[in-house]
């Protein structure tokens, strides 16, 4: 799920939405003339609401791929939430998190401008990027705006690709031609800032799975407060990557997150804690905890079990129990749950969950963090381990 | 010692008059130079700070020809990975009547570079106040979202009557938008973001009709030598380059350096008049003395003594003087300074000054002068009052006598530094600050030549005017002669103030000729056409010349070309065979060029460019071009009075050739004969109405508007000359004061020998009538020396320009009434206290 939420919080608190302004002035004024044309005055325009123009995401729909791997400029929110863990094949171990958020400042557009700029855009596209340097105890950070226009940023559909600037996603798909000709669906993820860099191929192993009911998650009762969501659970990935003019090969498995809708955090939800967890015996795990601003869980939490056979299962919030076994306290401020034990009942499954480095905070506009973490715990009574990734919203932030 | 101090703080105390006109020489010359020097300052500072504000902090720029950088490379260069480069949209529109510059940016792109943009001092406190509904998300979403959404400065908000929300109108570039204040920028106190709008980077480009293209690219590099600099120079395209943000902001205020040169000579010369003003006080306070200085030698003072005292007393009458002359000059440069805004605003570029900016450094320089010139003032009487006899000290005669003799000396003197100006001169070649030394020297050195003439004419005088008007006249001749001491210094100031009139007054008139001819020879078509703002719309120019009554047109296009040390103005120029005589062109065949410019690639340049780069026809001149830089031939150099003083002309053909730029700026209309000029314009601008808004303007009105703008830039210049004139009336009141109250006992004697005290006040004002008529013979040659040297030496070497002198007898003989009606004016006080005198008084020490 990751971050339905804080992506609305980074841009209500970056850069847009939310609220309209009210603003002081425009009484008093004889307003000047107009002469040129007959539009009205811009202040008026600015008082109608938009959110109607806006998808919803209100009821279940067909999903459909490759296409819905594209973008869906109706709705407000969309992202595109790439996280892995890879090795060299020295086994030194590295985290990433490449993602990259849409955002609609306005629906898109039917307002009539008279030779219109080729940057005028109703669309943003911000991009985070982080890679775990786990034996090196290092954490790299970096962070991109762009609007959508003139091929700076963008997503198209066919084919599936999304990028801002030089950091890109693109998606394959599957060309049986036959023979040795043949080509696996799979993306590549392309990004680099300053000493940091990443170059990855993925090949899903499992098909898209949907979240939530029928991939239509519900995060709190308000009709249409909700997202389409689903989630590709274990991509097998080979690339490089490099630190510092560093470059290593690297293999391992990543996670890919996709989630659409108009709406924000409900007015009492402060964030949520999410986990994507891969074990060694071919089944993930993914589980949202939204927490109220009173700090208890709140009960639209919701997580999907994906075995390595067989159906996803959906698991309600009150299906999993989280226990923190440990807090950090980030050097800029908020004090972040650092070591979890999951336990889930009905599937026998209880599960340690530890950071694999603690520093793992993303400094950007609205903080955050997202790291990645070891697992290991029992399921059905026989020992298991894993990895994955773990996300933590609203413990900072927005306090100096 | 106390005792001495005592003494002469008694005298001043005695004599308030005295103190105050030393202080007020002392206090005028330094106000003078320490305004000028604010006013300088103040607007340069405005510039560079407004500069600063639009180039944040951009170490670089990329820039490219008239038309501006292709968008395609800003965003070839963002997909290549570079990171800190930012697009720019900029122009002029006009907002309420004022002209504002419209900043058009991408938020961003911008956060490495102007934190205007991003208000608050980051994204942690913006995420603080977002919460709390404050302007800044929803305003940067309107930005993004919407055209016609404007950030602005509180200050400028106010100027412009605005409020946030407020609705409002921009004209750009001929047409009209709605716009609306998304939210206030910046704090309160901020100077640089006057008169600055900034929209978002598409709204500028739909209002400046600029869709495709940026004003420039800021880029902000690490380190000079960085490899990101090699790497975006490997990426740009022909015809775009990357300059230094310092140098492009350097060779714009450069421009405007010429014109500060002059203001600054200005207040050098009312500092000169000012010196002699304040000689003139000093050593009248010290001469006045002259009976109490010889009590004191006579009581045992040492001559070191003496002249510690006087010198003491100058420092301190230089000190008070001097501060409050730099109060005075911080108030009159407030004055100032809206004079020199608008005209490097007519002539150079739009800045905005609003604040004055005093530095200590002005202060020092006119503290310094001040002081300075008055212990310089004060030694030579302080020499010769220490140097006196005790016996000799109390007898005026014995001074005047020695300064009589000293006369020749003195010419002497004068003769040598007029010759060595003279010499610095011809020798300085295009330095326009040695050229002012000249210039200054040949004054000084004629000044001193002044004296003798005064007492060579005074001498030749005397038996002609005893002839006309008996005794007294006789007597107010030869009292001038008398006491040239005091006579010839009041002389001296007021020629030298006079002559400063001439010669400015001189040049504006022979320049006000020059640009006139000028202006008309190069308004040839009968009617200009030009969108408010921008170029033409191109649809709309075959409308325009297809008018009834439109015989022929020439079009013109605007534009400036940036190398990494200049700017250079070029109009392409399409004209029909009747424009051809519009361009004065300098040489010998002056026809022979048309073809070379029409077919030829040839380029024509004017003659301040001619001078600045020293380049004449038949030599080359390496322009910027679409496809790299070029050399183009000169084809003739052509007279021009343009302020923008790089200038050139190209054929339209060799422009669109070379910038590959459609765009016209404006066309010229010739009408065919009897063609009714009203009726024309108003089809012209019924054509532009609800299309793009037109000036249309007949070739009278151009000139009207030309002459205007010439007038309004010596409007300083008559200022400042004027308080030239106001120093040196001082001096004279001075100077005949001193004469009176020297003659007190003659004038008492006078009066006893039955003399009525209206023939002895009339005896006084004549004198003083004729040392002003005096003066202002000898300012006369002094004068049009100037006048030339200002002409041929400082125009000429500060601007390129040449013209004609021209000497309206006019001039000369209002110069010597003036002197003459002045001086009279300053000796009606004296004349008014030697009447009133009582005889029995002034008489009872003999």
């Amino acid at each position: 799920m990751s971050n339905f939420i804080k992506c609305s919080q980074t841009i209500v608190f970056i850069i847009l939405i939310n609220s309209f302004p009210t603003f002081s002035g425009c009484s008093g004024e004889t307003p000047p003339e107009v002469v040129s044309t007959g539009s009205p005055r811009l202040s008026d325009l600015l008082r109608a609401a938009p959110e109607a123009a806006f998808s919803l995401a209100i009821e279940a729909r067909r999903f459909k791929f490759p296409q819905d791997h594209g973008p869906h400029p109706g709705f407000r929110n969309e992202w595109w939430y790439f996280t892995g863990n890879l090795d060299d094949p020295q086994g030194r171990r590295f985290g990433y998190e490449l993602t990259i958020f849409r955002f609609a400042v306005e629906p898109p557009a039917t307002s009539a401008i008279e030779q219109r700029s080729a940057w005028r855009s109703n669309e943003v596209f911000i991009g985070h990027f982080a890679i775990t340097d786990v034996d090196q105890k290092r954490f790299h950070v970096a962070e991109r705006y762009s609007r959508a226009a003139l091929g700076l940023a963008g997503a198209t559909r066919a084919p599936t690709r999304i990028w801002v600037e030089d950091w890109s996603m693109t998606h394959q798909r599957a060309e049986d031609v036959g023979g040795p000709g043949a080509v696996r669906e799979g993306w590549r993820l392309e990004a680099q800032q300053d000493d940091i860099a990443i170059s990855l191929s993925l090949t899903p192993e499992k098909s898209p799975v949907l979240n939530g009911i029928d991939g239509l998650s519900q995060k709190s009762p308000e009709v249409g407060n909700a997202s389409f969501y689903y989630s590709i659970p274990r991509l097998h990935t080979e690339g490089t990557l490099s630190i510092a003019g560093d470059v290593v090969a690297v293999s391992g498995l990543s996670w890919l997150d996709r989630e659409w809708g108009s709406s924000g955090l409900a007015a009492d939800q402060q964030g949520w804690d999410w986990f994507a967890l891969q074990l060694a015996d071919g089944s993930d795990l993914m589980f949202y905890q939204l927490r109220g601003r009173d700090g208890t869980a709140d009960r639209w939490s919701a997580g999907t079990w994906i075995p390595l056979h067989g159906e996803p299962m959906h698991l309600a919030g009150h299906d999993v129990r989280i226990e923190v076994r440990d807090v950090w306290d980030s050097p800029l401020g908020g004090r972040y749950p650092m070591a979890w034990t999951l336990i889930v009942p009905k599937l026998d499954l209880a599960l340690r969950v530890d950071p694999a480095l603690r520093a793992q905070e993303l400094a950007t506009a609205v903080r955050y963090w997202e790291g990645a973490v070891d697992v290991s715990g029992r399921r059905n009574g026989k020992p298991v381990r894993g990895r994955g990734y773990v996300e933590l919203t609203g413990y900072a932030g927005f306090q100096p | 010692m106390t005792m001495m101090y005592r003494a002469s703080f008694a005298y001043f105390l005695r004599h308030p008059w005295q103190l105050t006109l030393a202080l007020v020489g002392i206090f005028i010359g330094v106000a003078v130079i320490v305004a000028v020097d604010i006013a300088n300052d103040s607007s340069r500072r405005a510039f560079i700070m407004s500069m600063d504000a639009i180039n944040g902090e951009a170490t670089h720029q990329i820039i490219a020809g008239p038309r501006g950088v292709d968008e395609k490379l800003y965003v070839q260069l963002r997909r290549e990975g570079l990171r800190n480069i930012a697009p720019v949209v900029d122009g002029l529109v006009e907002v309420r009547g004022s002209t504002v510059r419209l900043l058009g940016l991408d938020v961003f792109a911008e956060r490495a570079f102007r934190n205007f943009a991003v208000p608050g001092k980051g994204e942690r406190e913006v995420a603080a106040t977002a919460g709390q509904g404050s302007g800044y998300t929803s305003s940067v979403r309107h930005l993004l979202s919407m055209q016609g959404a404007v950030l602005m400065s509180r200050r400028t908000a106010s100027r412009l009557a605005l409020t946030p929300g407020a609705d409002f109108d921009v004209h750009a570039m001929g047409h009209l938008y709605p716009a609306i204040v998304a939210d206030l920028v910046g704090s309160d106190s901020e100077q640089r973001l006057d008169n600055l709008i900034v929209v978002d980077i598409a709204t500028a480009q739909e209002w400046l009709d600029s869709n495709g293209r940026l004003s420039r690219i800021d880029v902000r590099l690490q380190d000079e030598s960085s490899d990101v600099r090699d790497r975006i120079e490997s990426m740009l395209p022909e015809g775009a380059q990357l300059l230094s943000a310092e140098g492009r902001t350097r060779s714009v205020s450069d421009m405007s350096q010429a014109f500060m040169t002059n203001l600054t000579a200005m207040s050098l010369l009312a500092l000169l008049v000012g010196v002699f003003l304040i000689y003139n006080s000093v050593s009248f306070a010290v001469l006045q003395r002259r009976h109490l200085l010889g009590v004191l030698r006579a009581l045992g003072l040492t001559r070191q003594e003496i002249f510690v005292l006087v010198m003491v007393e100058a420092f301190l009458l230089g000190t008070v003087g001097a501060l409050l002359g730099l109060a005075g000059g911080a108030w009159l440069g407030e004055r100032l300074l809206a004079l020199v805004s608008r005209s490097i605003n007519d002539l150079y570029f739009v800045v905005h000054v609003t604040d004055v900016s005093i530095s200590v450094a002005s202060f020092a320089k006119g503290f310094l002068a001040g002081l300075g010139a008055t212990l310089l003032a004060a030694a030579i009487p302080a020499a010769e009052a220490a140097a006196s006899q005790p016996i000799l000290a109390l007898a005026r005669s014995s001074l005047e006598r020695r300064s009589n003799r000293l006369l020749p000396v003195i010419a002497a003197g004068g003769v040598a530094m007029a010759i060595l100006a003279g010499l610095l001169l011809m020798s300085s070649g295009r330095s326009l600050f040695l050229g002012l030394i000249g210039v200054f020297m040949l004054l000084a050195g004629c000044a001193l030549l002044i004296p003798l003439l005064v007492r060579t004419v005074v001498r030749l005088a005397e038996p002609v005017v005893a002839a006309l008007g008996g005794t007294a006249a006789r007597m107010a001749v030869a009292g001038v002669a008398s006491s040239l001491s005091r006579t010839g210094v009041a002389v001296v100031a007021l020629s030298i103030a006079v002559s400063a009139t001439i010669g400015v007054t001189v040049m504006v008139d022979s320049f006000r000729t020059a640009v006139g001819a000028w202006v008309d020879q190069s308004l040839q078509a009968d009617l200009y056409v030009a969108a408010v703002q921008g170029p033409l719309d191109t649809a709309l120019i075959a409308d325009l010349v297809a008018v009834e009554g439109v015989a022929a047109f020439s079009s013109s296009r605007r534009v400036w070309l940036e190398t990494a040390s200049s700017r250079i103005r070029v109009t392409a120029l399409e004209l029909p065979e009747a424009g051809y005589s519009g361009l004065h062109l300098l040489g010998d065949n002056p026809q022979s060029v048309w073809p070379a410019f029409n077919d030829g690639a040839a380029v024509l340049v004017s003659d301040s460019f001619a001078w600045r780069n020293q380049v004449g026809s038949g030599e080359t001149v390496t322009l910027p071009t679409a496809k790299g830089e070029r050399a183009f031939t000169v084809a003739a150099v052509y007279r021009s009075y343009d302020s923008e003083l790089d200038a050139l002309l190209m054929s339209r053909r060799t422009y669109e050739r070379f910038w590959e730029d459609p765009d016209i700026s404006s066309l010229g209309l010739y009408l065919a004969d009897g063609a009714d000029d009203d009726a024309v314009q108003r089809k012209l601008r019924a054509i532009g109405q609800g299309r793009q808004a037109l000036v249309v303007r007949s070739n009278r009105e151009l000139r009207q508007l030309s002459m205007q703008i010439f007038e309004q830039t010596f409007v300083i210049t008559d200022v400042l000359y004027l308080l030239a004139v106001g120093v040196a009336l001082v001096g004279i009141l001075g100077a005949m004061l001193a004469l009176q109250l020297d003659r007190a006992r003659e004038h008492g004697v006078l009066r006893a020998l039955g003399m009525t005290p209206w023939q002895l006040g009339g005896m006084v004002s004549g004198q003083a009538a004729f040392l002003g008529c005096l003066s202002g013979l000898a300012s006369l040659p002094l004068g049009v020396v100037m006048a030339w040297l200002l002409i041929e030496v400082i125009n000429r070497r500060a601007f390129g320009w040449q013209m004609e002198m021209v000497l309206a007898p006019g001039v000369l003989v209002s110069a010597v009434l003036l002197a003459s009606v002045a001086a009279l004016c300053a000796g009606l006080f004296p004349a008014w206290r030697a009447a009133r005198a009582m005889p029995s008084q002034a008489i009872r020490d003999e």
